[in-house]
Order: C-alpha cells, then sequence, then structure tokens
C-alpha cells in the first residue's frame, strides 16, 4: 500500500517525464557533438598523422558508450540526487511525514520503501538511457563493431575489440551494474535529506556535494583521496567493456561502491528514526 | 524499536563487510618491480633516461653517476640497454667499457645510445626528420631483431607524435622476427591519469599511444610511473607475438638529481 502511494506520488510529481526529456536533449546534444568531433578533429588533418582518432571506428555502440559515460556521471546523478533528497525533507517540510506515520506504519517500512522506489526509479531510468542510447546510435550513427583506444573514457589502457554482439550483451550487463553504481548518490541525497526539513536545501546540497566530491576525485592532484570517495567507483561497470574483462576488480568497485550506499543508508536511517517528527 | 535498530544494525553490519571485501586487497598492495633471475632464451631488455634536472635545467648523465649506472646495468645484466642522455660519444664508449668485456654501443643524436651484449650489432640507422632516434638491427641467438630507440620532446605533444610516429613507420618498415621500440617517450598517458581534468594535452599524447600500441605490446602496462612527479613517460614496446615475462621500472635506482627509473622487459620472442 505505502509503495503504491509513493509511486503515485512519484508518477504525478512529472519527474520521471522531467528526467526523461533531459536524458533525450543530452543525447541530442551527444549527437552533435559527435558529428562535429569527427568533422573537425579528424576530417584529415594532415599535420597530425599519426592517429587513430578516425571516423572509420566511430559508429553506433561507441556513441551510445560515449553518451551512456558522460551521460552516467553528470546527469543521472543529478535526478538520483533530486529524487532521493526530495524524498523526506520534501514530505517533512510539507507536513506529510507526520501525516504518513499517524498511519499503523514503522518508520523502518517508510524509509525502506522510499529508498526501494527510488532505486526502482533510478534503475529504470539507466535502463532508459542506454535503450534511447543504443537505439539513436544504431538508428542515426551506424551498426558496427566495439573498436576501443586509450583515451579520455579511461574504458582501456590498450586497444579493445569487441564484435557487435559481444558489445550489445556487454551494455545488457552494464545496465544492473549501472543502477548499482547510482544507489550511492542516491543513498548520499537521503542522508542530506534527513538532515534538512526543506526539499529545496536537500536537492541543492545532495547535487553541489556530489559535483563537488566528482570534481576532486577527477583532480590527479587529489589522488590520495579517491579511496575515501563513492565518486571514484561510480564508473566501475567500464570494467564490462574489455575483451576480458577482470571480474575481480569488477567486484571490488561494486562492493566499495555498496558498502558507501549501505553506510550513508545506515547513517541516514539512524538520524530519521531517532528525530522527532513535527 | 527493536526492529528499528535491527534494520540500522543491519545496514552498518552490510557497509562492513562490502568494504572489507571491496579495500581487501588494498590494504596489501602488490610489491613494486623488482628483476629477477630470467628463464634461458628470454630476452632482456632496459630503457633509462640516465639525464637529470636541477634547479629547473635539464643535464645529461653527470661522470658522477657514471659507475653507479654501469652498475645497475651490470645488475640488470640485459641483452639490449636503450640509453637517452648520455653526454657525449666518449661517456658512451666509457659506459660500454664499464660494463665489461661484450658489449657494443651505437650512439645518435642528444645522448640516445643502444648497448648490446653477445648480440651481433648492425649499423645504426638515423630515422629522417627525427633528432634522437635510431633503428638498430641485431641477431641476438640467430634470432632477427629490429630495434628502435627513441628520445621524444618533452614539451611539444604535435612534435612528440611525428617523432614517435616517424620512429615506429621506420621500425615497421623492418624485416625482423621481433621488433622492440624503446625509449623516454614523454607520454603520459597512464590510464590513472587521464582523469585529469586539468590536463589539456591528453588527448593528443593518446593519439600518439594508440599508433604504436596498435602494433606493439606495450611490456610494462599498469606497473606505474616511470619518471619524477609521478608521471610514466619511459616505455617498452614489443611485438604483439612475443611474449612478456615481467616488466616494469625498478624503483630506487636513481642517484643525485637523475629523475627516471629504468624500465626493464623480459621478452620471450
Amino acid at each position: 500500500m505505502t509503495l503504491r502511494l509513493e509511486g503515485l506520488r512519484l508518477w504525478r510529481s512529472r519527474q520521471p517525464a522531467l528526467a526523461l526529456g533531459a536524458v533525450a536533449f543530452f543525447l541530442a546534444l551527444m549527437l552533435l557533438g559527435f558529428y562535429t568531433y569527427a568533422q573537425s578533429r579528424t576530417g584529415g588533418s594532415a599535420e597530425f598523422r599519426y592517429t587513430y582518432e578516425n571516423r572509420s571506428y566511430f559508429n553506433g555502440l561507441t556513441f551510445a558508450l560515449y553518451a551512456f559515460y558522460f551521460g552516467f556521471v553528470l546527469v543521472l546523478p543529478i535526478f538520483a540526487a533530486t529524487e532521493g533528497g526530495a524524498q523526506l525533507a520534501g514530505d517533512t517540510g510539507g507536513g506529510t511525514l507526520a501525516l504518513l506515520l499517524s498511519r499503523p506504519v514503522s518508520k523502518a517500512r517508510l524509509f525502506a520503501t522510499k529508498f526501494a522506489l527510488a532505486a526502482g526509479y533510478t534503475a529504470a531510468l539507466v535502463g532508459a538511457f542506454l535503450a534511447l542510447a543504443l537505439t539513436v546510435g544504431l538508428l542515426l550513427v551506424g551498426w558496427g563493431d566495439l573498436d576501443l583506444y586509450p583515451g579520455v573514457l579511461q574504458m582501456t589502457d590498450r586497444p579493445q575489440h569487441l564484435t557487435q554482439s559481444e558489445g550489445l550483451a556487454r551494455f545488457a550487463l552494464a545496465w544492473p551494474l549501472a543502477s548499482v553504481g547510482l544507489l550511492a548518490p542516491l543513498a548520499f541525497s537521503f542522508l542530506v535529506s534527513v538532515w534538512t526539513r526543506s526539499a529545496v536545501n536537500a536537492v541543492g546540497t545532495a547535487v553541489a556535494l556530489y559535483l563537488v566530491m566528482y570534481v576532486v576525485a577527477e583532480v590527479h592532484f587529489f589522488q590520495d583521496l579517491r579511496p575515501l570517495l563513492f565518486t571514484s567507483y561510480l564508473t566501475f561497470w567500464r570494467e564490462l567493456f574489455r575483451e576480458e574483462v577482470d571480474w575481480p576488480t569488477l567486484a571490488r568497485d561494486g562492493a566499495k561502491l555498496l558498502a558507501f550506499t549501505l553506510l550513508f543508508l545506515a547513517l541516514a536511517f539512524r538520524r530519521f528514526r531517532r528525530r522527532e517528527e513535527a | 524499536m527493536g526492529r528499528e535498530l535491527a534494520l540500522e544494525l543491519a545496514l552498518f553490519a552490510g557497509a562492513l563487510v562490502s568494504a572489507l571485501f571491496g579495500y581487501g586487497g588494498q590494504l596489501f598492495p602488490p610489491p613494486p618491480f623488482e628483476p629477477g633471475a630470467r628463464e634461458d632464451g628470454t630476452l632482456r631488455v632496459v630503457t633509462w633516461n640516465v639525464g637529470g634536472a636541477r634547479g629547473g635545467e635539464l643535464h645529461g648523465l653527470r661522470d658522477a653517476d657514471a659507475p653507479h649506472v654501469a652498475s645497475v646495468l651490470r645488475a640488470l645484466a640485459p641483452d639490449v640497454a636503450v640509453l637517452q642522455e648520455v653526454g657525449s660519444r666518449a661517456a658512451a664508449d666509457e659506459l660500454a667499457r664499464a660494463l665489461g668485456s661484450g658489449w657494443e654501443a651505437r650512439r645518435g643524436a642528444g645522448g640516445l645510445t643502444v648497448l648490446a651484449r653477445e648480440a651481433e650489432l648492425d649499423r645504426a640507422r638515423r630515422v629522417r626528420g627525427v633528432g634522437r632516434a635510431l633503428v638498430v638491427e641485431l641477431r641476438w641467438r640467430g634470432l632477427e631483431v629490429a630495434l628502435a630507440g627513441v628520445h621524444a620532446d618533452a614539451f611539444d605533444p604535435e612534435e612528440r607524435n611525428e617523432e614517435v610516429g616517424r620512429t615506429a613507420e621506420r621500425l615497421f618498415d623492418e624485416r625482423a622476427d621481433l621488433h622492440l621500440l624503446l625509449g623516454d617517450l614523454n607520454l603520459d598517458v597512464d590510464l590513472d591519469k587521464k582523469r585529469d581534468l586539468f590536463s589539456s594535452q591528453v588527448h593528443l599524447d593518446v593519439e600518439t599511444y594508440n599508433f604504436v600500441a596498435d602494433r606493439l605490446r606495450d611490456a610494462a602496462s599498469g606497473r606505474g610511473a616511470t619518471a619524477e612527479p609521478d608521471r610514466r613517460l619511459d616505455y617498452v614496446f614489443v611485438s604483439r607475438s612475443a611474449r612478456v615475462e615481467a616488466a616494469g621500472p625498478w624503483k630506487g635506482q636513481r642517484v643525485g638529481t637523475m629523475d627516471h627509473d629504468p624500465v626493464v622487459a623480459d621478452v620471450l620472442p
């Protein structure tokens, strides 16, 4: 009953439609950037001869992978943080939480329901993003094998070749793993959410802190801090796009993200169960 | 209240178990590369920029450091060594003499020196348009080996691209059982470094790296930095058909103002 009610509230908030619109807009920008890069940077620059950045290996699968990678670190965590930040703080600020708890429902059940719903929503968003990126890539950019070279995506430290069917299978595996990856920013936003009674403050703080941690994790100067930041492991699913997947590394990085997720949830729930609802 | 406390404790316990599994390996990081004994039939190659920097000024091999370089090379006992920034022809010859009998040296511009032990070393050939590069053919235990040594530009990625690309193309022209490209490529394309948001040149160097890595295997890939400060500039590339038994930078061998580690690779052709 609680889950259905929360689901209905999420649907009526129009956030899913807004998120899908943002994803579509982001993909359109990526498509534009993809074409302009291919034309301007690799359209036969004679002076920079020794290159593999040419159009021959740009295809629908590489487009989908590039789009998903950038979308995963820049777009999807924002929507996860928005959803998580709004969940508890929004209900607290609006007085809905006190009303909900006046029914015979425990704080544990309410907390778990809200997180499960938010997790399901982010997993659906990840799936929709992947499906849309692959559809756009395959229809507008073209079919082909997935060739990867060491580059800015940090996918690999040596050239990799996956056949088209292998590539599609890896994308299918990336969906659940990327969804697990997004649980950490979602749980973090829950943690922020229990410390404030304003949804706007919770969402703003969660998004800002996520961006700060993401940037810090990306700057080489702060490399010693990386093990302490969940943002360092968010894209652990990239390991899937290698000829030979290093499963132990994949499992260890996934476990680190899960550890952050559970820690944030434990701290959030500790605060939530102890505080007095007005 | 009891169920709520149980949920909280379960979450903390889950976090602890996951962290132990995820971070467990990092508590005992793998030891740094140490060159060990090698199997018979394994070719050991070394690249080492033996110059240094002091007060922002780059300098070649110092006379005071030459005996140390010779002792490190004697300890490694490589079959081929490509050194960069050996100060002069006399210094190269002196180094070959200090290594003992059976060593031959070929010298290029800018202190680039190829040393080979008990191998028939052919005449060294320059690479057109590249100042600090040499291509040498040698016969080692009946194998034809084509070797290119290069010391690429430290400051201009487009210059590096030309130098490394031309050297690699020249090497690929050689018919041989084994191709080797060694040197200070001045490319810092370690996977981890590409996270750096403030780097503007990485993508240019990545393309240069890809050009070589598409044909040859990066023997010491993933073994960490080779030069100060925390940069991976020195590479050993070998034919894809060859097997790399062990490879990596040998730490702790710098003296004085030297700023590069020797990079060693044991290759089974």
